[in-house]
């Protein structure tokens, strides 16, 4: 035999974390078999970085963050992120990735410029969104036609540097999105609190393992939370782009009566549009920040942000208050650090 | 328990820096087999023997990286950010965008793909005398340039039409290779801002020692190395001697950028270019081990080049101790990492496994048991391994029972 | 601001097309440079003026006598500049330096500056206090590609043929000498770096020298190569774009340096021709004055 000495095999185990692929037996001994694997697709590795090579089995199909050189069958990567399977198709999801849409994605954005008939709309996505002036809800009732009269009053409606919620109608080809504000949920923001966190980020199936946390697509991302004491109730919207808004909650007339086609006009006409904030009491401004930072630790610690996540958090970070206070330490009103990281673990507990 | 700054070799009152060991090995695998290598005492493990005339001003052999530290996430303000230290250059990067281009309608260009800018800070304190940055400098402009152009074929452009990719870097320390650490935080930090890319594109500078004109050198068996091309130049050796940076996309060999300011015989080139080109592989690994490791803490990569360091040495200890038995050929000897910090000796058919043990101080024990290939008739084999602090220097006590 | 003219994708792909086939669309072979032309200025030293092509550039240098850089006592300066005005192309503007022109500057700058082709301790007259400094200015009057090519030959002519005044230290003073009272002194240059450009296509598989303009907007890399007449290499430069092997690199700047030796080879014999008709007229002045009087 030939003498041969290999180097050392890479730490592949290290992206594992521990012996994952490797399988140790009664006596310690180490099968070796995990290390020789050809491609990431079979090692089922952690993560994939650009210009690894996925797999070069034929029957595979490239999908989103994977590319395939023309007359070739290997796939590799263009991103850094988890590899995602659907029956057949192969994608990565990037760690961290700029939001990108896609049709029906509830978003908070901010209007950064008006045109003749529709505004642009930041949505922390590659490109500007659009907002058609025919996509909103006009004063005088949801049927009536866009007049040119309306055209000439578009700041009257929305102004640079106004937040709305909006909801993603169709997408370009480039990739921009083209939003709606056709239901009296949607509109224009006030009486609260704006906050940036990381979004969905690639826009690709469930957040992987080893994704950092943001908001997350779920079924309810509108929510509102009751508060004790004079707090009031407070209206939650996280934009799946990772923009956030808590407001108070006021004027419950559209949600407690029934709101029929006639008395549309009056709802919408009256308050829609205005800027005009209302007083907002210190105690529920008090409250808007408690679940602003309580969001703000869940992202630090990297958990997904929904509404259970959210709740469970708040409820923890007011007991932790309420334990403090019984113990005579009286209430404190931060939430970072430890005691953020704190919040986050009983909210994880509760939420299994 | 690892020096931030490099390692004390034992045998001298030199630093050396290092990658980690098995970087050692695919050094000397470009000119040698791995075995001869690992037999010759010309290049042995610990530099105590090396002659001080092959060394460079730093310590390093004229083939090893300096210590390439990043971290990417850096900074939450940014899409994607990085900060990389290329032995003393240290250079932080931030990404914004892909978004909209600020300068919306001008600019021409039309705009079809992903627009990029770079922007580069020189910080005054980064050299060696103080100094403001001036407006417009040319040098800058240039190593911006060579940054766009590179990047924009490697990054997939096309995918963001009316976009713009803002990169801004700023150089915190410089010295030597400035170009090749700024395109590789950029590189990182786009890879972190999640923009796709055909592949990780690298750089490093490679240099010569023979500066002048004389012609290309005739291979002689006497050559001492001391015209050997050399790798990874640090500010000092950049004024003295000629060099090149290459980056290159991914870790073939595909030139994407090639800057050379110096005079030199043409006859020096493809020397240069192929360790220069060789070191963006190297880089490309450790880049590529930066993403990998992002989300874990320094400890544990430091934990992790601790216990390779060990395998090494075992290795090449054991293959040592099986040749001393007599034995007519040696198997194949296979080191791998199980769970840490525990690691497997596999020598095909026996296992080893090696604990390394802390024990007081920084110094480091590891004990080996296990039992070697039936062709050496069994034999058991027992032993302890000592280490540094540096996590080199081992000595294996122990025999087979 | 007009905006470049772009070619045509149409234009783009008969050209990469006849590439494929080893044609040009000028009909020059893919290794051979367009034929070079030089003009000296009959009364002015050091100014020139290089065709290559329908490329045209103007190279001008003067020479002022200032204070060295506290820095370098031991030294002269030398600067080069590079313009392209509206008169190349109404899209460079003058109040905002293009990119072109930054890095023509750039590269002219630190492959004559830095592989010391001039050797600046030469133009010291004082340590300290005085030195000449040697300003050279590059115009581009018509721009058809192979800008680095025509300019090394322009900057590198008019060094070579330009004066500065002669002088005298008497005692820590300097005397300088008009033109008229002593004749100006030829620079001495070290050697003579030429750039030549390899325009890269079709994916890195063809490598063209020096490219005309349409072949420049066409191609998808550049390597200049900046080389001179004793087989060095003064600076190799590739800006990005498309990745080439490095085999073939290597390959091309080889390739591009042997074309670099050809031009110093011609470049020298027409300074040379230049200073002969110079010397011989005035010579010729000479004489007729003696005759006149």
């Amino acid at each position: 035999m030939p003498i041969q000495i290999l180097p050392p095999a890479p730490a592949i185990s290290l992206g594992n974390e521990g012996a994952q692929a490797v399988d140790i037996d009664d006596e310690g001994d180490v099968d070796m078999g995990g290390l020789s694997l050809k491609t990431a697709l079979e090692s089922h590795a952690a993560i994939v970085t650009p210009g690894e090579v996925i797999t070069d089995d034929p029957q595979w199909m490239r999908g989103h963050g994977t590319t395939q050189e023309e007359g070739e069958y290997a796939i590799c990567s263009t991103l850094a992120g988890t590899l995602i399977k659907t029956n057949k198709l192969l994608s990565v999801a990037p760690l961290r990735a700029r939001y990108r849409p896609s049709i029906g994605d509830l978003l908070v954005g901010r209007i950064v410029q008006v045109q003749s008939r529709r505004w642009l709309v930041d949505v922390a996505a590659p490109l500007l969104a659009q907002l058609q002036i025919a996509a909103i809800n006009l004063p005088g009732g949801t049927l009536r036609k866009r007049t040119a009269v309306d055209e000439l009053n578009i700041r009257s409606f929305f102004s640079e540097g106004d937040l709305l919620v909006a909801e993603v109608q169709a997408l370009y080809q480039d990739g921009s999105a083209v939003l709606h504000t056709r239901s009296l949920k949607y509109g224009k923001l006030r009486n609260g609190y704006f906050m940036s966190v990381s979004g969905a980020g690639g826009s690709l199936g469930p957040s992987g393992g080893r994704k950092k946390g943001g908001v997350v697509r779920s079924r309810r991302q509108m929510f509102t939370m009751t508060t004790p004491g004079a707090g009031g109730e407070l209206d939650v919207i996280l934009g799946v782009n990772g923009y956030v808004w808590i407001a108070m909650r006021i004027g419950d007339t559209t949600e407690e009566k029934d709101v029929g086609f006639n008395r549309m006009e009056e709802v919408v006409g009256k308050e829609m549009y205005s800027s005009q904030n209302a007083s907002i009491p210190a105690a529920t401004r008090r409250e808007i920040a408690r679940v602003a930072a309580v969001i703000k630790a869940l992202v630090e610690v990297g958990v997904r942000v929904d509404e259970d996540m959210v709740v469970k958090a708040y409820e923890a970070s007011l007991e932790l208050d309420m334990d403090a206070e019984m113990d005579g330490y009286g209430t404190t009103e931060f939430i970072g650090g430890e005691r953020a990281r704190q919040i986050v673990e009983i909210a994880l507990e509760r939420s299994k | 328990m690892i020096d931030e700054r490099g390692d004390r070799c034992p045998g001298c009152t030199k630093w050396y820096w290092y990658q980690s060991a098995s970087h050692t090995f695919t050094d000397s695998s470009r000119t040698q087999s791995s075995s001869q290598h690992l037999h010759s005492s010309r290049m042995p493990l610990d530099t105590s023997s090396y002659t001080l005339s092959q060394l460079r001003l730093d310590g390093r052999r004229w083939n090893e990286l300096r210590r390439i530290h990043a971290q990417i996430s850096t900074h939450a303000a940014a899409d994607g950010s990085s900060y990389l230290e290329m032995g003393n250059t240290k250079v932080v990067c931030t990404v914004t965008g892909p978004a909209e281009g600020r300068r919306a309608g001008g600019q021409g260009g039309g705009g079809d793909v992903l627009d990029v800018r770079v922007e580069i800070g020189l910080a005054g304190f980064s050299g060696v005398e103080r100094r403001r940055q001036v407006r417009g400098d040319k040098r800058i402009f240039e190593m911006a340039h060579t940054i766009t152009e590179s990047l924009n074929r490697t990054l997939l452009t096309n995918l963001f039409p009316r976009s713009t990719l803002s990169i801004s870097l700023h150089v915190l320390s410089q010295d030597g290779s400035l170009l090749a650490a700024l395109i590789n935080a950029a590189t990182l930090a786009c890879v972190d801002a999640g923009v796709p890319m055909k592949d990780y594109l690298v750089a490093c500078t490679a240099g010569c020692m023979s500066a002048g004109a004389p012609p290309p050198p005739q291979v002689k068996a006497d050559d001492d190395g001391s015209n050997d091309p050399i790798l990874d130049l640090t500010a000092l050796e950049e004024q003295e001697l000629p060099f090149l940076t290459v980056a290159t996309v991914g870790a073939e060999d595909k030139v994407a950028a090639l800057v050379i300011e110096s005079r030199f015989h043409a006859g020096r080139l493809d020397e240069m270019l192929a360790v220069g080109v060789d070191g963006c592989k190297r880089v490309k690994e450790l880049v590529d081990e930066v993403m990998n490791m992002a989300p874990k803490s320094r400890a544990s990569v430091r934990r992790a080049q601790l216990t390779r360091t060990i395998t090494d040495a075992f290795a090449v200890k054991l293959r040592d101790l099986i040749w001393s038995r007599g034995a007519t050929a040696t198997p194949p000897i296979r080191l791998a990492l199980v769970a840490r910090p525990r690691v497997a000796l596999h020598c095909s058919g026996g296992i080893f496994r090696l604990i390394p043990v802390p024990v007081g101080g920084c110094a480091c024990r590891a004990l080996a048991v296990g039992r070697l290939d039936a062709r050496l008739k069994g034999a058991h084999w027992q032993g302890f391994g000592t280490m540094g602090s540096d996590g080199r220097a081992v000595a294996i006590e122990g025999g087979f029972t | 601001m007009p905006l470049e003219p772009k070619i045509s994708v149409n234009e783009r792909e008969f050209l990469l097309d006849a590439l494929r086939q080893n044609l040009r669309l000028s009909g020059r072979k893919l290794d051979a440079l367009r034929p070079l032309s030089i003009t000296f200025d009959p009364d002015d030293y050091g100014v020139t003026e290089v065709q290559l092509g329908k490329t045209r550039i103007r190279a001008h240098t003067q020479t002022t006598i200032t204070n060295p850089p506290p820095s370098r006592p031991f030294e002269g300066t030398l600067t080069i500049t590079a313009e392209l005005s509206p008169l190349t192309a109404p899209h460079f503007e003058l109040a905002r330096p293009s990119d072109t022109e930054a890095l023509l500057s750039r590269l002219l700058e630190k492959s004559i500056r830095r592989s010391g082709a001039l050797p600046v301790e030469s133009l010291c007259l004082l340590a300290g206090d005085k030195c000449f400094n040697l300003r050279v200015t590059v115009h581009v009057l018509a721009h058809d590609g192979g800008l680095p090519t025509a300019a090394f030959v322009a900057v590198l002519a008019s060094l070579m043929t330009s004066r500065v005044p002669a002088t005298e230290v008497r005692g820590g003073e300097v005397q300088v000498f008009t033109a008229e009272e002593r004749e100006g002194v030829r620079l001495q240059l070290v050697h003579v770096p030429i750039a030549v450009g390899v325009s890269v296509f079709d994916g890195g598989a063809i490598g063209v020298v020096d490219a005309d303009g349409m072949e420049e907007q066409a191609r998808e890399g550049e390597v200049v190569v900046v080389g001179n007449e004793v087989g060095e290499i003064c600076g190799v430069t590739k800006w990005g774009g498309v990745d080439v092997g490095a085999v073939e690199l290597v390959g091309m700047v080889e390739e591009a340096r042997k074309q670099c030796e050809g031009v110093v080879k011609w470049l020298k014999g027409k300074v040379e021709e230049e200073e002969k008709r110079r010397a011989k007229r005035d010579h010729a002045g000479e004489r007729s004055a003696e005759n006149q009087r």
